[in-house]
């Protein structure tokens, strides 16, 4: 048998080093995943913001559909939007007899989409929404 | 440092965390598990390193790797002695290889 030219053992080693611009995506480019359901499709809704005090019913909450000259009823619709998006507690009420609120309050989170619509979900634990990376 | 006649008794094995892979025809050893400084690595080898890290799969002595590669390969027996105690030394310090007991 022919043997083999022998060469010093000798090893190369190759280090993978993580690229900081694709390990760590952190939150950058997470979305949420939301139903905007709360309340009935066949009603419309006062949505309020809860002012900075963040606490329902009290005089800093922002009347948002009022203000913009609208009403809200949920689409139903499952919603993906950044977790940077502008997701902000609030409430809301049945619209009841020239517009007035009427019935019980409402807690809601409300996804504005940046300010141009209205969206609004029951399910107020945001750390339960699911999520998803891109 | 040792000499080469002190260690060529004594059994070594090599690392289990280490996995000799082929892959597009070269010898790589690929850590897996506790690797220390070699996580986040791959280790390219070429034929006779490939061919010891065989050898140490089962564990063996100095002497009987020497005895191994005289039979596959075209050197003498002081070279293969000095290459493959050098081997030993430097896999065991960073613990490629490991001396059994």
């Amino acid at each position: 048998m022919e043997k083999k030219t022998w060469i010093r053992p000798q090893a190369e080693v190759q280090i993978f080093v993580a690229n900081e611009y694709v390990a760590a995506c952190g939150d950058s480019g997470t979305h949420y995943k939301f139903i905007c359901d709360a309340g009935s499709r066949w009603s419309s809704y006062n949505v309020y913001l809860n002012g900075p005090d963040n606490l329902p019913g009290t005089s800093d909450d922002i009347p948002w559909t009022k203000n913009r000259g609208t009403s809200f009823s949920p689409c139903g619709e499952p919603h993906e939007a950044d977790v940077n998006s502008d997701f902000q507690s609030g409430y809301m009420y049945e619209r009841g007899w020239g517009g007035s609120d009427s019935g019980r309050r409402i807690d809601v989170i409300v996804w504005t989409n940046g300010g141009t619509n209205t969206h609004c979900t029951k399910e107020l634990d945001i750390n339960s929404w699911f999520t998803t990376r891109s | 440092m040792e000499k080469p006649s002190e260690i060529s008794e004594r059994k070594y094995k090599a690392n289990p965390n280490f996995l000799l892979r082929e892959i597009g025809g070269e010898c790589v050893l690929v850590p897996v598990g506790d690797a220390g400084v070699f996580d986040n690595s791959l280790i390219s080898l070429n034929d006779s390193f490939g061919f010891l890290w065989k050898f140490f799969q089962d564990s063996h002595t100095v002497s009987q790797a020497v005895d191994a590669v005289l039979a596959q390969y075209s050197c003498s027996k002081s070279e293969a002695e000095r290459d493959i105690a050098n081997f030993v030394n430097q896999s065991l310090g960073y613990n490629l290889i490991q001396e059994e007991m």
